[in-house]
């Protein structure tokens, strides 16, 4: 076979209805989605044999445990976000009649699993043809993601965990819709008083640039039974952050930095309304309580604009959510 | 007749155009007669048949007579023959 390029490969993405158990993209309810990158393998420390026999070199290798690892990074286009979010530690509701708002907020779920139906968390197949030849992931989830704006689109790049390998016996063939991306004229930011429902009224025009990430302290499981493969996939600590750079325009903000006064922030990246209610699709990201970790201000230099370095974590609140990420689509998870 | 595509894959909306490499657009929840320059089109883009290419696969239905397959294509190699090196005091053929 010739050599190949990346933009050649495809990605699809199939939920399981058995955890574990590979589903092939010629599977009933498989979409292939549009990435960037991927870097999603296989992962495997090799037992190397350091017996002391008069030699100091390795005298055995033997397999040992895997699970499969890595980064998929693609445009948060709401046509397949649903997907991906749908398989990390989230609880989810699923409202309106298409197109659906699907609303992820965080759960306190110790380990991963999957459901035939219903907005539950899910497990999926991830197939990744790279150069023609199939690669199958199964079990595969969410083990955190992080969505940023990269020259006025926003992106996201989820980090992966799956618990075995497959050759897929047949690649189907992938089918493909016009992206559906939010562009640098879709975002707004609010900033508001912390609360389980915060008014988000009044757009803040400070922010040169946006980054959320939620990271699920995910490991993959390796347990003593007949296979490999890892057995699970466990998740930790909830560790939500947020990073920007906001222009220095007056104290408001600095003070509440320093008294850790909680802050609630909205991002809203909506394509054709200002609303998510009004909007046709789109990705609206409510940190609902959260204190700012870190609000550097500097005089950096003669010409540079005094802006604040800022990042912020998120808290949980009594009676609402952390954090929620509410995703606008055509997509219908059943 | 030639190959009918019918297209219902249910992660996707009804009515949704999706589109197929090599093949073009086609309407989701409907059925389209391929021409025979589609069809060509697809087995010189993918090196496979329609038929075979869409076999096994949930919510695609592929019907009527096939007209082209792979082997309607010409044959190409990657292979690469490596010369050897030539010693000092061996000319090179003409």
């Amino acid at each position: 076979m010739p050599a190949g390029l990346g933009g050649g490969g495809w990605l699809a993405i199939t939920l399981e209805t058995t955890m574990g158990t590979y589903l092939p993209p010629t599977t009933a309810g498989t979409v292939w989605v549009p990435i960037l990158t991927d870097s999603f393998m296989y992962r495997e420390d090799k037992y190397f044999s350091p017996q002391i026999r008069q030699q100091t070199i390795v005298s055995d290798v033997k397999q040992s445990y895997y699970h499969i690892e890595g980064d998929i990074r693609m445009e948060a286009d709401p046509n397949f976000l649903p997907y991906f979010m749908h398989c990390s530690r989230h609880t989810i509701t699923k409202t309106g009649a298409g197109p659906y708002v699907y609303k992820y907020a965080p759960s306190s779920a110790g380990s991963a699993t999957t459901a035939a139906s219903g907005a539950v968390s899910r497990t999926a197949s991830i197939t990744i043809v790279r150069n023609n030849i199939g690669f199958g992931y199964a079990g595969c989830v969410a083990g955190g993601y992080e969505f940023t704006i990269d020259n006025g689109v926003l992106v996201v790049t989820f980090n992966m965990l799956g618990l075995s390998q497959v050759t897929p016996g047949g690649l189907g063939t992938p089918a493909w819709v016009d992206p559906n991306l939010l562009g640098a004229a879709a975002h707004t930011v609010f900033v508001d008083a912390a609360g389980v429902t915060p008014a988000f009224a009044t757009p803040d025009l400070n922010f040169n640039g946006y980054t959320f990430s939620s990271n699920f302290n995910a490991s993959a499981q390796n347990r003593l039974t007949p296979s490999r493969a890892a057995t699970y996939i466990a998740y930790g600590e909830t560790e939500a952050n947020y990073t920007t750079e906001l222009d220095f325009v007056d104290k408001t903000e600095y003070n509440n930095f320093e008294n850790a006064t909680t802050r609630a922030i909205r991002m809203a990246s909506l394509n054709g309304g200002s609303t998510l209610a009004a909007a046709t699709s789109g990705v609206q990201i409510d940190v609902n309580r959260s204190a700012y970790e870190t609000y550097d201000v500097a005089l950096g230099g003669m010409g540079d604009l005094i802006m604040a370095g800022v990042t912020g974590r998120a808290i949980g609140i009594a009676g609402g959510d952390a954090y929620a990420i509410s995703v606008k689509s055509a997509a219908s998870i059943a | 007749m030639g190959l009918e595509l019918t297209v219902d894959l249910e992660a996707y909306e009804p009515g949704a155009m999706l589109g197929f490499a090599g093949l073009g657009l086609f309407e989701n929840g409907a059925t389209t007669e391929l021409t025979d320059e589609q069809e060509l089109a697809f087995v010189q883009f993918t090196g496979m048949s329609v038929r075979d290419s869409f076999a096994d696969q949930e919510g695609i239905t592929v019907k009527g007579r096939s007209k082209y397959s792979p082997d309607d294509l010409p044959e190409i190699s990657d292979e690469v023959e490596i010369t050897p090196p030539l010693d000092e005091d061996q000319e090179v053929e003409e």
